[in-house]
């Protein structure tokens, strides 16, 4: 839930082609105070030896598979990943953009993050039930049912495709034991929350900052725009 | 996914400018759509033009080429002659039906061959339509049960579901199966052709119609225009007719359009309605009309030459030989069903008569068994062996001929076992066989008995007994016999050979003695002496065992005087081992080597087997 600022995009601009020196000394607080957030989310990054060990061993032949294979865990790559960006992203589908972000990039990490947080026990286990009956392909008037089994050899989405039927599960208990899942979403706020919001890092970090951070970028952003505002006043 | 786990912070909604950009992207886009609709606006035109210019040339000259199919096929059954007409007919029947001469010339191509009439094949084709309405089939199975049923194959009736069994179905001849079709569908076609679907399939054959018309024209104009080269070329000879036709069509609304904007033009522009109409209307078939009304009325439709008129005497001869072939088919056909029908009748009869003479055989049979059973010669001649017998036993007078006798009065028996044995496997009556297997066993026993030459008195008894009557056994005799036992004195028997002073002696001492057989007594007195002898050895035989227990009372009370020495036990003689007391022997040997001694006999006792229990206790 980002406090929405407007014209932050256009002080932005006008800092950099205006006043490069304020842009960066805003860019220096605002980075300054995602900082302390992305160290704590650092600090919540398992070692190596606290998940389980089949997670950090490189698969054999791994150069050669077809497909992307299951990332591997290394607790340092999880660090780096955790990172932080002053400058304005994108807009995203809704029409906004976010002059500050707080991001964990890598794929380990976000796995750390987020896995249990849909389903806690861990994917359902495929159901043997699942047939799917549907009519006979000779034309018109073939209404006769036929069913198939569904490909078990396949990888099923949505379905845990291990042999071991409690796999998820233990992943998931594994991760849990580490570090547990914490939803950022600010209390007080109408409907219910949703699992977008819910993490072991970053949002944790971020829920456990209570704003800080937040409040220090958007103090960050005024600063810079009084400064502007004093600075043209003063040019004019 | 990394790009979903963000914390956005201090965002800016910018939707607005976005959505604007979106809008103004839409419009330029739709503007430019339309441009390029203008642009393509003709290319498209003549696309589609040339679509239908290819299927409506594909669909002519496959109607072509149906139409010679069915021409030859009409001319392989002699009906060369009404080609012309059925082709009209076809027409004017897809026009009528909704069903496309696709279907309609296979089909009477298929009855035509059948039937060898054109006549009854179009009687066919349309009772073909009311069925295939009526009911589930499409109008090719319609074709094809008709065309089945024809030639007698009534099966395909069946998926009518007309509610006839499957004999009714298979006796019904083809004048019959045409009447019941007529009767349960007559007005089905029309019924149908009412329907949405009904006026769609006449929308589809008249659509199907002008495709091929124009096809055909096509056709013709690509043949004209390729001259020599025939239609080698006819894709890119359709596709520069069409793309011609669209663009003069697009010149003349540009001409009309430019026109119309001058001022004083409405001349112009009514000259050009007429023109669109009278190129509306012109067509070759339109000129070959016009041109047949500039001649008048013709007295003849085709031109008064000798070869036409030989064609035509030609035609109406090959009509009349035609239907007389098929009237001849048809005779042919009905004899056929007849005699058909005379040969399952002929068949059925047989099968009565043959019903009939079986049970008649049967019958005979019976009595020729009885018959047989009266005259025959091995009964006849066992019952006379067994009277012979019977004779012979009177005039025995020694057990050697009474046992011969009753050795072949016995085999005769079991011949007579062995031969109502096989009656009753005849006739494969069960009960009479088990009952017939079990005589024979039990004869096949006692003639067991009797040729073994150790016979007892008792099976010969047994045996008499069953060869005679039971009226024939002398009561008085039996009578006498068992008074003369009663008057026994049956002695207290004592075991042989053993002597007690304090008993009585032997029982056998002065028991009665039997006289031995000399082989001149009468059955009667075997029989009785035999009884005697039984009744004696039991009476011996208790006599034993009283004599036994009374032993063995002597022997107890003798045993109870050992007991005053410690080895006497209740259970001693019945297997329960000495009683506890035993004789105990102690030496006291106040010399030594006695003890030696012992010990060595008694180790030699051991090693030569003969082991004592208690050697090591001394």
């Amino acid at each position: 839930m980002p406090t929405e600022l407007e014209g932050a995009v256009q002080l932005r601009v006008a800092l950099k082609r205006f006043a490069p020196d304020l842009s960066k000394e805003t860019q220096t607080q605002m980075a300054a105070a995602l900082k302390t957030v992305t160290t704590v989310a650092r600090g919540y990054v398992p070692n190596d030896g606290q998940v389980l060990s089949g997670w950090t061993k490189t698969l054999s032949g791994a150069d050669n598979f077809v497909y992307r294979p299951f990332p591997k865990f290394s607790s340092t790559e999880a660090k780096a990943g955790i990172t932080y960006s002053t400058s304005p992203s994108k807009p995203n589908k809704n029409g906004f953009v976010a002059l500050a972000r707080i991001l964990n990039k890598s794929a380990a990490g976000a796995i750390y993050e987020t896995a249990g947080r849909k389903n806690a026990q861990g994917q359902p286990n495929f159901s043997q039930n699942d047939f799917i009956y549907r009519t006979g392909n000779n034309g018109p008037g073939d209404f006769q049912l036929y069913y198939f089994a569904q490909d078990r050899t396949t990888q099923r989405k949505g379905y845990n495709n291990s042999l071991n039927p409690n796999a998820g599960k233990q992943f998931i208990d594994n991760l849990n034991s580490t570090g547990q899942l914490v939803n950022a979403r600010p209390k007080g706020l109408v409907g219910s929350p949703g699992r977008k919001l819910t993490g072991r890092l970053i949002f944790r970090a971020w829920a456990e900052d209570n704003g800080r951070a937040n409040a220090a970028v958007i103090k960050a952003l005024e600063k810079a725009s009084a400064m502007f505002y004093e600075h043209t006043k003063r040019a004019a | 996914m990394a790009t979903d786990l963000v914390v956005n912070i201090a965002s800016q909604f910018l939707g607005k400018k976005a959505f604007l950009d979106a809008d103004k992207a839409t419009k330029k886009l739709t503007g430019s759509v339309k441009s390029l609709g203008r642009v393509l606006g003709v290319s498209l035109s003549a696309a589609a033009v040339l679509a239908y210019g290819k299927a409506s040339v594909k669909a002519a000259s496959e109607d072509i080429k149906a139409q010679k199919l069915l021409a030859n096929s009409l001319k392989n059954v002699g009906l060369a002659y009404a080609s012309v007409d059925v082709e009209a007919f076809i027409s004017k029947m897809q026009s009528q039906t909704g069903v496309l001469d696709d279907f309609l010339r296979p089909a009477f191509a298929k009855l035509a061959g059948v039937t060898g009439s054109v006549t009854k094949t179009q009687e066919l084709l349309a009772l073909a339509f009311d069925v295939s309405s009526g009911s589930t089939l499409d109008y090719a199975s319609a074709v094809q049960l008709l065309s089945q049923a024809y030639v007698g194959n009534n099966k395909g009736l069946r998926q009518l579901d007309l509610g006839l069994t499957q004999a009714e179905i298979k006796a019904m001849s083809f004048d019959d199966v045409m009447a019941l079709l007529n009767e349960r569908f007559a007005g089905s076609g029309k019924a149908a052709l009412n329907t949405y679907a009904g006026q769609m399939s006449l929308l589809t054959v008249a659509s199907s119609n002008a495709s091929e018309v124009i096809g055909v024209s096509l056709l013709g104009a690509i043949d004209s225009l390729t001259g020599s080269d025939g239609i080698a070329n006819v894709g890119t000879d359709i596709e520069n007719a069409a793309k011609s036709l669209a663009n003069f069509i697009d010149s003349v609304v540009y001409l009309k359009e430019q026109i119309a904007g001058i001022p004083g033009a409405g001349i112009v522009k009514g000259a050009f309605g007429l023109v669109g109409n009278v190129l509306g209307r012109f067509s070759p078939q339109r000129a070959a009309e016009l041109l047949k009304e500039i001649k008048g009325p013709q007295p003849f439709s085709q031109p008064m030459t000798l070869a036409n008129q030989d064609k035509g005497r030609a035609n109406l001869a090959a009509q009349k030989a035609a239907e007389a072939a098929a009237i001849k088919r048809n005779k042919e056909l009905a004899a056929l069903a007849k005699s058909q029908a005379k040969s399952a009748a002929d068949i059925l009869k047989k099968k009565k008569e043959t019903a009939a003479l079986d049970k008649a055989m049967l019958a005979a049979n019976l009595a020729l068994g009885k018959g047989t059973d009266i005259f025959d010669m091995d009964k006849i001649q066992l019952n006379a062996a067994l009277i012979g017998q019977a004779e012979a036993l009177g005039k025995a007078t020694t057990g050697s001929q009474i046992l011969a006798i009753a050795n072949d009065v016995q085999r005769l028996k079991v011949k007579q076992d062995i031969a109502a044995l096989e009656d009753a496997i005849a006739s494969k009556d069960t009960a009479a066989i088990v009952k017939a297997t079990a005589k024979l066993n039990e004869d096949l026993k006692i003639l067991g008995a009797l040729q073994r030459q150790d016979a007892k008195l008792l099976d010969i008894n047994n045996v008499l007994a069953g060869m005679k009557s039971t009226d024939l056994i002398n009561l008085a005799n039996l009578q006498a016999a068992l008074d003369l036992l009663a008057k026994f004195k049956f002695p207290t028997l004592t075991m042989p050979g053993y002597v007690d002073t304090t008993t009585k002696p032997s029982p056998f001492v002065g028991q009665p003695v039997l006289d031995k057989l000399t082989g001149n007594e009468s059955i009667e007195a075997i029989l009785e002496y035999s009884d005697a002898v039984t009744t004696l050895a039991n009476v011996m035989a208790d006599t034993l065992d009283a004599q036994n227990y009374n032993d063995f009372l002597s022997l107890v009370e003798f045993q109870k005087k050992l007991g005053d020495f410690g080895g006497y036990s209740a259970n001693m003689n019945t297997g329960a081992g000495y009683g506890a007391g035993r004789v105990i022997v102690e030496i006291n040997d106040n010399t030594s080597g006695l003890i030696e001694v012992v010990q060595t006999a008694v180790q030699e006792n051991n090693r030569f087997g003969n082991n004592l229990d208690y050697a090591g206790a001394i």
